[in-house]
C-alpha cells in the first residue's frame, strides 16, 4: 500500500522553503522548461492552437471511454497478450505478483510509471522476496535514497550532483565524484547487468491506442526499451483514461506530450507494444500482460465537474510553470502527484477531506491551463474542490473543512446586505483599529480571527471616510444635489 | 471480469448498462488514415523532393548527436561500417563483434565478408529451426542469440522508414529483424535508402494504415521510434549522453547514383 501523507502538507511545504538548495534546483527546473515548452509549442505546423483540438480528442476518448478500452483488451488478446482489468491497486498488485511466481520471478527490471508509485508496487514485490531494479537513472537515484518521485518526470531533480554523488559513494560503493557522466556511467554499468539477468520487465503506458491495439512508451534513456525487450514477462501498467481512439489522435498526442515534458518534438525513444514476441522472433518477452487500473478513475469518471482532469496526460508541464510548486517542490504533496495536476487528482483519489491543502495550497493563477498541452482548466477544478470543502458534499463524502468559516460568511453576508448594520460595522471597525498597533500608516496585526491576514505583510487601516460620504461631500461642494 | 469492469465504466459515464456501444463518429472515422492525398503525396515524390526530405533530415540530427552519411551504394556503406569497427573500441570487454538484422539491404552489404579481413565476426538473429518441434530448439537459438547481442559492440539495422521532420528513425519487429540490435550494443548502425525518408509522423501512420488489412494490424506486437542518442538530465539537471541506449548512433543513407553526394 502506498503511504499518503497529504496532511503533512504545510510542514512539508516550510522545510522544502527553508532549504536553499532545493530553492535552487526547483527555479533551474522551472526556468529551463517554463519558457522552452511554450516555444516549443510555436514549433508545431499547426501552431499552439493544437493544444485546443488536443483537448477535444481527449475528451471525446474519456467520453467513449467503454468502447474504447473493450477494442484496446480486443486487440491486445488478438496480438497474444492478456489483459486485465484491475477494480483497485491491490488487484493489480496481487495479479503482477501471481504472474510473477508463475514464471519464479526473481528480478524484476522497471521503467519509470506514475500509477505503479500510485499503487505501492515496489513494495508490494519486496514483501514477496521480488528484488526490483528501477532503470530510469532519476528513479534509481530516489529508490537508493529511500524516496518518492519529487517531479512527475524528474523524480531526482531536487538532488545535487553532490548528493548524488555521496549516495552512489555510500550505496554502491564507487570513489565519490560528483562528475554526472562518470556517475551515469557507473549507473549504466551496474543496471546492464540487471537488464541482462531480469525476468520481468515492468513499464507504465504513456498512451494507449484502441484500433490497433497497443501501448506506448517514452523515454530518452532507452532502460524502457531495454526493460521491454530483454526479460521473459513484461507486464505493462495503464490508468484507465491514458487512452487515444485511432492513431490520428495519437500522433496528436503524442507530439505534444513530448513538447508539454521535455520541450522535444519527439522523445529519444517512443516504444509501441502491442503483444509479445511472435514465434518467429528472436527477442522480446513470451507473455505480455496489461493491468488496466481504476483505483478511483471511475468516481472521477462519474462526475461531470472533474471528468476533465482524466484527460492529463502526465507530462508535467502544469510543474515547471506553477509558482506554488516552484517553491515547496513535489515531496509536500505527500502522495506521488504532485503540482497543480496533483493538487486535483492526488484528493479525488486519496479523499477531498484528506487531501484538502493541496488544492487550498495553489494559488489559481492559470499558468497551469496556459501550459498544460491538453488544455485543462486545472483552476476551474480547483475552484470545485475548494467549494466541496466549503460546503460539504455527500457524494464525495466531503465534510465541511471549516464550519468557523461558513458561520464568518454568513454573518458577512447579512452585514452586507443590511446598509445600516454595515455602516455601523464599519464606524466600530474604524474606532476599535486605533487599539491596533501601527507603523507608517499601516496596520500590523489584526485580531484573532483575521490574525492570518498580517502574519507576513501589514495591511491598510480603513479610511476615515467611506467612499460614499466621500462622493456625497464632493458633489456637495461642487454645488450639485443628490 | 472484464465486462464487469466495462460496465462500470459505461455506468459511470450514464449510458445503459447492458447494451453494447458502437459509437458512430469512432466507427466512421477509422481509417482515415488511409487518406489518399498523403499516400499520393508519398508515391509521387520526385528526386529532388526526396533530398529534400534527406536535408531536412540531416538538418533535424545533427542537435540531437545522431551522425547521418549519405552513401552513393552499398559498397560504400560497408566501406564506411569497415571503417567504423576498425577505429570503435568495444565498451564491454576487448573482443570486437558485430549483431546485425537478417534483412535485404543488409544482407547485400556482405558484412561477414567485409569484416573478415579484421577478424570481426557477424552475428545473425536465427530463426526457429523447422516448424512443429521448433520450441525447444529456438528456446536454445534464443539463448545463444542473447549471448551474442550481449557481446556485440555495434548493431546493424535498416529501418522501415526516416522521418525527416524529427530525424527520427522507424523499426517494426519482425521475423529477423530483432529488436535487441538497436538497443543493446554500445553503436547503432542504422541502413536505409533515401526512398525510405518520409516527411512525419502523419505520413508514417498514413502508410501504416494504408499496409495494413485490419487497424490492429498496423503496428502488430512492436515498433519502435529512435530520435537521437540515448540521453538523461537527471543527475544535477546536467545532459548526458549515454544513459542506457547506445552512446553513437549512424545513419547511413543509400543515395543511388545521385549528383549531390555527401562525405563518406
Amino acid at each position: 500500500m502506498v503511504e499518503i501523507n497529504t496532511e503533512n502538507y504545510v510542514a512539508e511545504a516550510h522545510k522544502a522553503i527553508a532549504n536553499p538548495v532545493l530553492q535552487r534546483a526547483l527555479a533551474d527546473v522551472q526556468d529551463r522548461f517554463h519558457k522552452a515548452t511554450a516555444a516549443a509549442y510555436h514549433t508545431l505546423p499547426e501552431g499552439p492552437a493544437l493544444r485546443f483540438k488536443a483537448h477535444q480528442i481527449r475528451m471525446q476518448a474519456i467520453a467513449n471511454l467503454d468502447i474504447l478500452l473493450e477494442t484496446l483488451a480486443a486487440n491486445v488478446r488478438y496480438n497474444g497478450g492478456h489483459v486485465f482489468f484491475a477494480e483497485d491497486g491491490k488487484t493489480a498488485r496481487d495479479y503482477c505478483l501471481a504472474v510473477a511466481r508463475r514464471h519464479r520471478v526473481k528480478l524484476v527490471v522497471k521503467g519509470k510509471s506514475m500509477v505503479t508509485e500510485e499503487i505501492g508496487l515496489n513494495q508490494a514485490l519486496a514483501d514477496g522476496w521480488i528484488e526490483v531494479a528501477e532503470t530510469d537513472l532519476g528513479e534509481y537515484i530516489i529508490q537508493l535514497a529511500g524516496e518518492r518521485p519529487f517531479h512527475i518526470i524528474g523524480p531526482a531533480i531536487h538532488k545535487t550532483r553532490n548528493e548524488v554523488g555521496q549516495l552512489f559513494a555510500e550505496k554502491l560503493g564507487i570513489p565519490f565524484t560528483h562528475d554526472p557522466p562518470t556517475l551515469a556511467q557507473a549507473a549504466r554499468k551496474i543496471l546492464r547487468a540487471k537488464f541482462l539477468q531480469a525476468d520481468m520487465g515492468i513499464s507504465g503506458c504513456n498512451l494507449a491506442c484502441a484500433e490497433t491495439g497497443h501501448i506506448t512508451t517514452v523515454s530518452n534513456e532507452g532502460n524502457i526499451r531495454l526493460a521491454t525487450t530483454l526479460p521473459r514477462v513484461h507486464v505493462a501498467f495503464m490508468g484507465m483514461e491514458r487512452i487515444a481512439a485511432r492513431l490520428e489522435d495519437h500522433d496528436v498526442l503524442l507530439r505534444l506530450l513530448c513538447r508539454g515534458a521535455t520541450a522535444q518534438k519527439l522523445a529519444t525513444y517512443i516504444s509501441y507494444i502491442g503483444g509479445p514476441r511472435a514465434s518467429d522472433q528472436t527477442d522480446g518477452p513470451d507473455e505480455f500482460h496489461l493491468i488496466i487500473l481504476d483505483n478511483g478513475r471511475r468516481r472521477i469518471l462519474a462526475d461531470p465537474e472533474f471528468r476533465e482532469i482524466l484527460g492529463c496526460i502526465r507530462c508535467a508541464a502544469c510543474l515547471n510553470v506553477c509558482p506554488v510548486y516552484g517553491q515547496i517542490g513535489g515531496h509536500a504533496y505527500g502522495f506521488p502527484y504532485s503540482g497543480p495536476v496533483g493538487a486535483v487528482v492526488t484528493p479525488l483519489l486519496v479523499g477531498i477531506n484528506r487531501a484538502q491543502h493541496l488544492c487550498l495550497g495553489e494559488t489559481l493563477c492559470g499558468a497551469c491551463q496556459e501550459a498544460c498541452p491538453v488544455d485543462i482548466d486545472i483552476p476551474r477544478m480547483l475552484l470545485a474542490l475548494r467549494a466541496k470543502l466549503a460546503d460539504g458534499d455527500p457524494l464525495w463524502k466531503v465534510k465541511r473543512a471549516n464550519p468557523m468559516e461558513k458561520a464568518i460568511f454568513q454573518i458577512w453576508s447579512g452585514l452586507i446586505r443590511n446598509r445600516r448594520i454595515y455602516e455601523l460595522s464599519l464606524r466600530l471597525a474604524a474606532v476599535g483599529q486605533k487599539c491596533l498597533p501601527q507603523r507608517n500608516g499601516m496596520l500590523r496585526r489584526l485580531p484573532p480571527p483575521l490574525h492570518g491576514w498580517t502574519r507576513s505583510r501589514d495591511i491598510k487601516p480603513l479610511a476615515a471616510e467611506t467612499f460614499i460620504q466621500r462622493w456625497k461631500k464632493k458633489r456637495r461642494v461642487r454645488g450639485i444635489h443628490p | 471480469m472484464s465486462e464487469e469492469f466495462i460496465r462500470k465504466v459505461r455506468w459511470a459515464l450514464g449510458r445503459p448498462l447492458h447494451a453494447r456501444r458502437c459509437e458512430p463518429n469512432l466507427r466512421s472515422r477509422q481509417g482515415a488514415g488511409k487518406s489518399p492525398s498523403i499516400l499520393e503525396r508519398i508515391q509521387n515524390r520526385c528526386d529532388g523532393e526526396r533530398q529534400g526530405l534527406l536535408d531536412k533530415f540531416r538538418e533535424a540530427a545533427h542537435p540531437l548527436g545522431l551522425k547521418v552519411y549519405p552513401h552513393r551504394d552499398t559498397e560504400a556503406v560497408a566501406a564506411a561500417i569497415g571503417a567504423l569497427v576498425r577505429t570503435k573500441v568495444p565498451e564491454w570487454g576487448q573482443a570486437k563483434s558485430v549483431a546485425a538484422w537478417r534483412h535485404p539491404l543488409i544482407e547485400s552489404l556482405r558484412l561477414t565478408e567485409a569484416l573478415a579481413a579484421q577478424n570481426v565476426p557477424v552475428y545473425f538473429p536465427e530463426g526457429p529451426m523447422g516448424a512443429p518441434s521448433a520450441c525447444r530448439f529456438a528456446k536454445v537459438d534464443r539463448q545463444r542469440w542473447r549471448e551474442r547481442i550481449f557481446q556485440s559492440y555495434i548493431g546493424i539495422t535498416s529501418a522501415d522508414f526516416g522521418l525527416a521532420e524529427t530525424a527520427t528513425l522507424v523499426l517494426r519487429n519482425r521475423a529477423g529483424q530483432a529488436r535487441s540490435v538497436a538497443i543493446v550494443p554500445a553503436i547503432h548502425v542504422a541502413v536505409l535508402e533515401v526512398s525510405q525518408l518520409i516527411a512525419d509522423l502523419q505520413e508514417l501512420y498514413a502508410l501504416l494504415y494504408s499496409e495494413a488489412a485490419h487497424p490492429r494490424e498496423a503496428v502488430t506486437n512492436g515498433m519502435t521510434l529512435i530520435t537521437g542518442v540515448s540521453t538523461t538530465r537527471d543527475i544535477g539537471a546536467v545532459p548526458v549522453r549515454p544513459a542506457h541506449g547506445p552512446r553513437e548512433v549512424y545513419v547511413y543513407v543509400i543515395t543511388g547514383p545521385h549528383p549531390k553526394q555527401g562525405p563518406s
